[in-house]
């Protein structure tokens, strides 16, 4: 680039010409590197501080469900909605708003709450706690052939005794009682919830308890 | 020369010993970087390591929460180190596995949020607001800086949404509730008699082939735990006081030290009125007072009355207006002239002027306790008895400490102890590990002896404690592995069993007899109670919880519910060996217009939030099994 022997007025010149041709591309090069430090630190600012925003509104509309006050609980879910639409909260404030809806036996709006949850949720156990909560909202409703479809789809994982549970349900609403007490068994052994209802069960079914 | 120097100074080795100076330097503290061999490690969450000293921490917080919770049940030989220790590291992993996964969820906690929750604990509160200063004193007791407590509070928070927006948010529907209220409340009707096996036991006595068939099938039964035999040396404070005597001359001694215990002195009240003179006033001034005083005391003299002189004149701020009135007192409390006069004086008289530290003053004694108490002959039976607890209590620390020592000094015996003592070795029967009766029901002595100094490597143990009058040291004479007892120890006990199950076999059989034909329809279960003259229990609508025990509720509420107005039967072979007869004749389903609106709330609540705690553990189930987690916890810290 610059010759070692030339002299000083030489080398000046060569390198007022080497900043004329290459000027332009040093000077965009490092507004661009600069540029994409500084924007992806305040990206990652953004995110964190959105994030908190949001983790606080969830707070707040956590304590709301817990003593029942169902409206202020659908204003923010509305803000989680509307302003944290990536987040994770929201899907949070989906949950605790479809519990709220089921208690006021407003199952069909619930239903859409959580099929939300597990057509949004990126985690698996999440989709799995959506898809097993419709699953008992179609039984409630009566519709065992969308509850055995959503059976279907549930991947065998930890939540396995819980579908079970809901197998054996709808087992027993079909009049299979051989079905209904393999399935509450199957259940019980992958530690479903509920379990002394699901023992109960298995006495009204005459299960003796032989190969427990 | 600096040419040379300069010349050479450019060559090639310079340059390649530059380069090696300068490598220690560049890579100077990089491990605090990447953390290399800084700490040793007991577990690998995914990327995230369980320092040992963060898991110690844990380990001991986990050990104190206990010994508070169980108080004085607390015996941490009761509880497996190394299963306690695994408890906790899992505890640990699950929770980072939780704050990873929040964290991949986006999760976060803002200063915000974290500050007031820190405002909302009680402790750093001071009248129920936040208090900087409380904050950071209470930190400092426990050792942690703002920054740890703060990362430590962001975890738990957001774990505790994750957790929250789970299990928080489960529901039962009214449908599922009333389903299990159906189950739940469901009442029944039945009647049943019991066939006793007591009453079919067999006269003659089983074969000896088969005893022996059943001592060959039962070993496991029959296994005798490991034991041992210990010689142990007791040290009792009140054993000692037996031994001891104590003759005249040292019991009184004792008396007269220990007076106070025994006798009560004299206590005398009194009035007074002061005239300040205290000392280093002038002349003039004490002169004054000592002339106040006699003409105060020729007034009382006179007739006038003490309290109200006292009241007039005193110029002692504390009595005056109770009339000069000091209340009892003993010897030793007052100051030396006034008590000499005090105690000097009778009943009622008025003292002449006397001279204290704090002025003139006229006394009048308004009552005398007499001393009292017992003299040493009459307190003789209880100045020995304490003077012989004294003395063994002495006698007992020197004994235990020469104990300890001789039992230390000569590990594989215990003969110079009890020489020197004077105190004989005892013997112990054999001794299983979980305690006998007696003495070695204590569990500090059975730990001792079974523990790895005294039982493997044959030494003494040490001065085992069990009351702080109280102690023993012990060696193993005889140890016994667990063995099977021989056939001859257990036999009449498999006697026993045979013949119980005979009776059993034999009860079931004619119950069976009778089941048959109830099922035919020939007879009732009334019928067959009278021909067989048992008793016939009815229960008329009955829950689970009242049908008679755990046993009979489970075989009832299992039958299926009868068809019309016929009873259904069944048998139950029961485990004490009874043969039950059972008839069914209603089934009456719970029914959830039964419970009132508070009820079903509670209900309800209980059931979502045993559904809301399974989901959130199938979720914690589902990290586990996905994360790579790496356990290096040592199996047990225990060098054996």
């Amino acid at each position: 680039m610059v010759d070692i022997y030339a002299s000083d007025a030489e080398q000046a010149e060569a390198l007022k010409k080497w900043w004329r041709e290459n000027g332009k591309s040093v000077v965009g090069g490092l507004v661009i590197g600069l540029g994409g430090v500084f924007g992806w630190q305040s990206w990652m600012q953004y995110q964190e501080t959105s994030a908190a925003r949001a983790s606080f509104q969830y707070h707040q509309l956590s304590r709301a469900a817990q003593v029942g006050e169902a409206e202020s609980v659908e204003k923010q879910v509305g803000v989680l909605e509307k302003e944290y639409a990536g987040s994770v909260y929201r899907l949070f404030g989906h949950l605790e708003l479809a519990r709220l809806k089921v208690e006021a036996g407003d199952l069909a709006g619930a239903r859409q709450l959580l099929e939300a949850v597990m057509a949004d949720a990126d985690d698996p156990s999440l989709r799995q706690v959506a898809r097993l909560r419709i699953a008992r909202l179609h039984l409630a409703q009566g519709d065992l052939d969308a509850a055995e479809a959503l059976l279907g789809q549930a991947s065998e994982d930890g939540f396995v005794g819980e579908f079970q549970a809901i197998k054996g349900d709808i087992a027993l609403a079909r009049g299979d009682q051989e079905a209904a007490i393999a399935a509450y068994r199957a259940a019980l052994e992958n530690q479903a919830g509920n379990s002394a209802t699901l023992r109960l069960k298995l006495d009204s079914l005459g299960w003796d308890g032989e190969g427990a | 020369m600096l040419q040379s120097i300069r010349d050479r100074a450019q060559g090639w080795i310079a340059w390649l010993i530059v380069i090696l100076i300068s490598i220690p330097f560049a890579l100077w503290g990089i491990q605090e970087y990447l953390g290399v061999g800084s700490e040793p490690v007991v577990a690998k969450v995914n990327n995230t390591e369980i320092t040992e000293r963060a898991f110690e921490g844990r380990y001991r917080d986990y050990r104190a929460q206990l010994r508070q919770r169980l108080g004085d049940a607390y015996r941490p030989d009761l509880f497996d180190e190394t299963m306690l220790r695994q408890e906790t590291l899992e505890s640990m992993v699950r929770d980072e596995l939780v704050v990873q996964k929040a964290d991949e969820l986006g999760m976060k906690a803002g200063d915000a949020l974290v500050r007031a929750e820190i405002a909302r604990i009680p402790v750093f509160q001071v009248n129920g607001r936040f208090s900087m200063e409380a904050y950071e004193r209470t930190l400092r007791s426990q050792g942690l800086s703002p920054q740890g407590f703060e990362e430590r509070m962001y975890r738990g928070l957001i774990s505790d949404q994750l957790e929250n927006a789970i299990s928080g948010t489960a529901w039962v529907t009214d449908q599922e509730l009333a389903e299990s209220l159906r189950l739940r409340g469901q009442q029944r009707s039945f009647a049943y008699l019991t066939i006793p096996a007591s009453a079919h036991i067999p006269e003659d006595p089983p074969s000896d082939d088969a005893i022996q068939a059943y001592y060959d099938e039962h070993t496991q039964d029959f296994i005798a735990p490991e034991q041992v035999k210990v010689g142990y040396i007791e040290l009792d404070r009140a054993a000692i006081a037996d031994t001891l005597e104590a003759d005249e001359t040292t019991l009184r001694a004792y008396y007269e030290q220990h007076k106070q215990n025994y006798t009560t002195p004299e206590r005398r009240r009194a009035s007074h009125i002061l005239f300040l003179a205290e000392e280093g006033a002038d002349e003039a001034q004490i002169e004054d007072a000592l002339k106040q005083a006699q003409a105060a005391r020729e007034r009382i003299l006179t007739g006038e009355d003490f309290g109200e002189v006292a009241k007039a004149l005193s110029q002692d701020p504390g009595s005056a207006q109770q009339g000069g009135d000091l209340g009892f007192f003993g010897r030793d409390v007052m100051d030396p002239a006034f008590e000499g006069a005090a105690f000097a004086l009778e009943e009622g008289a008025v003292s002449e002027p006397v001279r204290s530290v704090f002025g003139y003053h006229i006394i009048q004694v308004t009552g005398i306790q007499p001393a009292g108490g017992k003299s040493f002959e009459e307190a003789r039976p209880e100045v020995e008895e304490a003077h012989l607890r004294a003395e063994a209590e002495r006698v007992y620390y020197d004994y235990a400490e020469r104990l300890a020592d001789l039992a230390y000094e000569e590990p594989t015996t215990l003969l110079p102890a009890a020489d020197a003592l004077g105190i004989e070795i005892q013997h112990s029967d054999w001794i299983p590990r979980q305690g006998a009766s007696g003495l070695f029901r204590n569990p500090k002595l059975t730990a001792a002896a079974f523990s790895d100094d005294v039982l493997y490597q044959g030494n003494n143990s040490e001065l085992v404690e069990i009351t702080p009058e109280h102690s023993v040291v012990l060696r193993v004479l005889e140890h016994k592995e667990a063995s099977t007892r021989p056939l001859e120890e257990v036999r009449d006990q498999i006697i026993a069993t045979l013949r119980q199950q005979q009776a059993a076999a034999k009860a079931k059989e004619r119950g069976e007899t009778q089941l048959a034909s109830l099922n035919e329809g020939g007879t009732t279960l009334a019928e067959i109670a009278e021909s067989l003259e048992l008793e016939l229990t009815n229960k008329d609508l009955v829950e689970r919880n009242a049908a008679g025990g755990r046993e009979i509720a489970n075989a009832v509420f299992r039958m299926a519910a009868p068809a019309g107005d016929e009873s259904r039967y069944q048998g139950l072979a029961s485990a004490n060996g009874d043969y039950l007869l059972i008839a069914l004749s209603e089934v009456k389903d719970g029914d959830i217009s039964q419970l009132d609106d508070n009820e079903k709330e509670q209900l309800k609540r209980s059931l979502a939030a045993s559904m809301g705690r399974a989901e959130y553990q199938h979720m914690l189930d589902n990290l586990r099994s996905e994360a790579k987690v790496e356990i290096r916890l040592k199996a047990s810290q225990d060098p054996r």
